[in-house]
């Protein structure tokens, strides 16, 4: 991290691509990824790769990474993308080191962003909360169970993490991305 | 002939049926509630009809306004599809008395099989094996360990009136049957309105084995074969196919000959599908009668070559079957895997949102049964099933590569769709084995997180590469920006906050 001091910064070259280096988080996965000038090759945690990108139309994009073939719907998200691979998608938290070096000097703790809330995930009707306030939960454990498509679904800790507040109480209609739990 | 039905249903089963109308040059008429205006179905059909706001208990499940519906339009006919009012008596009472045919059964066969008990009682007659259990519904917890006891544990206690899995209930041994019978009977008053249970023996590790039969009103009904429904989630299948992978010509032609008399005993006419708990001996026994198509009917249709949807139009104008049952021959192997908008990762929760990318594979041996677009929004509203993706292949082990394949080119944004959850199991080798039972999921299928590395590698450059091209975009215009006098966006500011203090809009 010390040597990237060296690259050089957007704005002494206005208007020119230059280089720049990228930190990406995926799920647990990070990823140092430097952009050059040509964006012909990146460098990936070091690795060189060579990528021929191709907008196949508004948001959908074609990749080919040292010749294999990936097609990406990239949307735009507070932070970062939600990039849709055909089947799903991942979210992909981006910061740019100077970002992250402003960031760093205004104090603000890491980039680690852990989810701090719970949010429906879909609109529907609140059937049951299976946790308390101050209670300590692990990955995996229930923590409100939501009735939305004639189904009951179990929303699920992403994360260890400490119950702080319950916004919701059972028989409550919520909305799509409500908040309904926030953890400490 | 008719010349004009009405489809009471969505989705993928009234695009389906839409499209036997057309291949029998029959004018089509939809249904649609508020948000389905721009719907796949409404779009296809020559005629639509709105009938009401969103939720299907005041639209789609509304008899009165599909009846209006079809007399407005002048359909002579309605197909009701699967779901919805497909196996309603009453629906198929209120076509028969406005002078509509009810393409499916007559209502008594609907009525007769929808009372699992009573269906139960008519297939014993019949000599129709059946699961070892009660014929009259258990009133207390003592009549059930009684029978309990007489059966051997573990038992299934179920609802007379039941599908679905509701009212269902396993018992292990007799500590758990108190709770057990309270619970079930609750749960079948609540979701039926009716709480008669009874007993059946519990299969360790059933296969789910159905067989499709087709009757006239002339007398005449056929099997075409088996398909094998073992894959399922919740008891909703979720893989078909069909032949099974452990059925042989003499356990085809005894289990035909039994959906055959079970069809006869019920005098039923039209297609229906008899379904069959299997053991790995080669056992079967008698679950129930679905009186409707079913969603998996397209696997029949691609290994007999029988359009089983236009066939039930046939038999509800009259018309004699047209093959008998040494005809029908059971060539190749198809399988179907429903494509559902749901993210097994976090416990198969239902996902929606706008389809902003949709692309259907093609290809070799490739059937896609949808009735979505690019651009459609899966809501909450209705089933989150986008489609039903088939493939046919010469055997099972080609039509499994070409499903492999087909789900490869499947793309997909929008929504999380349990395309890779398909993957999984077809590459089990259980699976591939034909080792099948309604218990694989649960057995064999690990819900994981975890994505390729080279998929997030490759994701990672992409989200780099477009956040640099939207920084070299931000510093571009900061650099013309700059180039504006000082002096006007001073002076421009200052009246905007002067605007601002006075209050000015």
């Amino acid at each position: 991290m010390e040597n990237s001091r060296a690259k050089p910064h957007p704005k002494q070259d206005r208007g020119k691509r230059v280089a720049m280096i990228y930190k990406v988080t995926i799920g647990e996965k990070k990823y140092e990824i430097i952009v050059d000038g040509k964006t012909t090759t990146v460098t990936i945690n070091g690795r060189t790769v060579n990528v021929d990108h191709k907008n196949l139309r508004s948001k959908l994009h074609s990749i080919l990474a040292d010749n294999i073939g990936y097609e990406f719907e990239l949307v735009r998200v507070n932070g970062g993308f939600d990039i849709w691979h055909g089947s799903g998608s991942l979210h992909a938290e981006i910061i740019d080191e100077k970002s992250e070096r402003l960031r760093r000097l205004m104090g603000s703790s890491g980039t680690g962003t852990k989810a701090s809330s719970l949010r429906a995930p879909m609109p529907g009707l609140v059937v049951k909360v299976e946790v308390e306030v101050g209670q300590h939960v692990k990955k995996g454990d229930g923590l409100v169970i939501v009735e939305a498509m004639k189904m009951e679904n179990e929303l699920r800790a992403h994360a260890p993490a400490i119950i702080r507040e319950i916004r919701i109480r059972p028989g409550q209609a919520v909305e799509k991305n409500q908040e309904l739990i926030v953890f400490e | 002939m008719f010349t004009k039905i009405l489809i009471a249903n969505r989705g993928e089963i009234a695009v389906r049926i839409i499209r036997a109308c057309r291949d029998l040059g029959i004018r089509s008429v939809a249904v649609f509630s508020e948000p389905d205006r721009g719907a796949l179905h409404v779009r296809l059909a020559d005629e639509a009809y709105p009938i009401g706001p969103a939720a299907s208990s005041e639209s789609y499940l509304v008899i009165e306004k599909i009846i209006e519906a079809a007399r407005k339009s002048g359909a002579e006919a309605i197909h009701p599809g699967y779901g919805f009012l497909a196996e309603n008596a009453a629906f198929a009472q209120a076509c028969v008395d406005s002078g509509i045919v009810f393409i499916g059964p007559p209502p008594s066969a609907i009525r007769m099989m929808g009372d699992k008990m009573a269906a139960r009682t008519v297939m014993k007659a019949a000599g129709v094996p059946i699961v070892p259990g009660t014929e009259n519904p258990i009133d207390d917890d003592i009549g059930a360990i009684k029978i309990a006891a007489w059966i051997g544990y573990p038992i299934l206690i179920k609802a007379a009136a039941g599908g679905g899995g509701k009212g269902m209930r396993i018992v292990h041994d007799q500590s758990e049957i108190k709770s057990a019978v309270r619970g079930a009977k609750s749960e079948a008053k609540s979701a039926f309105g009716d709480d008669r249970i009874y007993i059946e023996k519990y299969l360790a590790k059933p296969r789910h084995i159905e067989i499709q039969v087709i009757a006239d009103s002339h007398g005449n009904c056929v099997y075409l074969g088996e398909r094998e429904c073992s894959i399922q989630r919740r008891h909703q299948k979720v893989i078909e196919e069909a032949p099974s992978p452990l059925v042989n010509p003499s356990m085809r032609k005894k289990m035909g000959q039994a959906a055959v008399a079970a069809a006869r005993a019920a005098g039923y006419v039209n297609a229906g599908t008899v379904e069959f708990l299997a053991d790995d001996h080669r056992n079967f026994y008698f679950l129930e009668v679905n009186t409707r198509l079913q969603v998996e009917h397209p696997v029949t249709e691609l290994v007999t070559g029988i359009d089983l949807a236009i066939e039930q139009i046939k038999i509800a104008a009259g018309e004699k079957l047209s093959f008998s049952q040494g005809d029908i021959k059971i060539t190749g192997h198809a399988i179907e895997c429903r494509i559902y908008a749901e993210d097994p990762s976090s416990g198969f929760l239902p996902s929606t949102g706008i389809l902003s990318v949709y692309h259907e594979p093609a290809g070799p041996g490739i059937r896609v049964d949808s009735g979505v677009y690019e651009g459609a929004e899966i809501s909450v509203y209705y089933d989150p099933m986008i489609s039903k993706l088939l493939t046919f292949g010469k055997d099972r082990l080609q039509a499994t590569a070409r499903m492999l394949r087909a789900l490869e080119e499947y793309r997909i944004s929008g929504v999380t769709t349990n395309i890779d959850f398909h993957k999984t199991i077809l590459r089990h080798p259980e699976f591939i084995a034909g080792r099948l039972s309604t218990h694989f999921i649960d057995m064999y299928y690990k819900p994981s997180d975890e994505f390729p590395e080279n998929l997030a590698e490759a994701a990672a450059i992409a989200g780099a590469l477009m956040e640099h091209q939207a920084q070299n975009k931000l510093s571009l215009s900061a650099a013309k920006r700059s180039r504006v006098s000082q002096w006007k966006t001073a002076g421009r500011n200052l009246i905007q906050n002067r605007t601002a203090e006075k209050g000015w809009r």
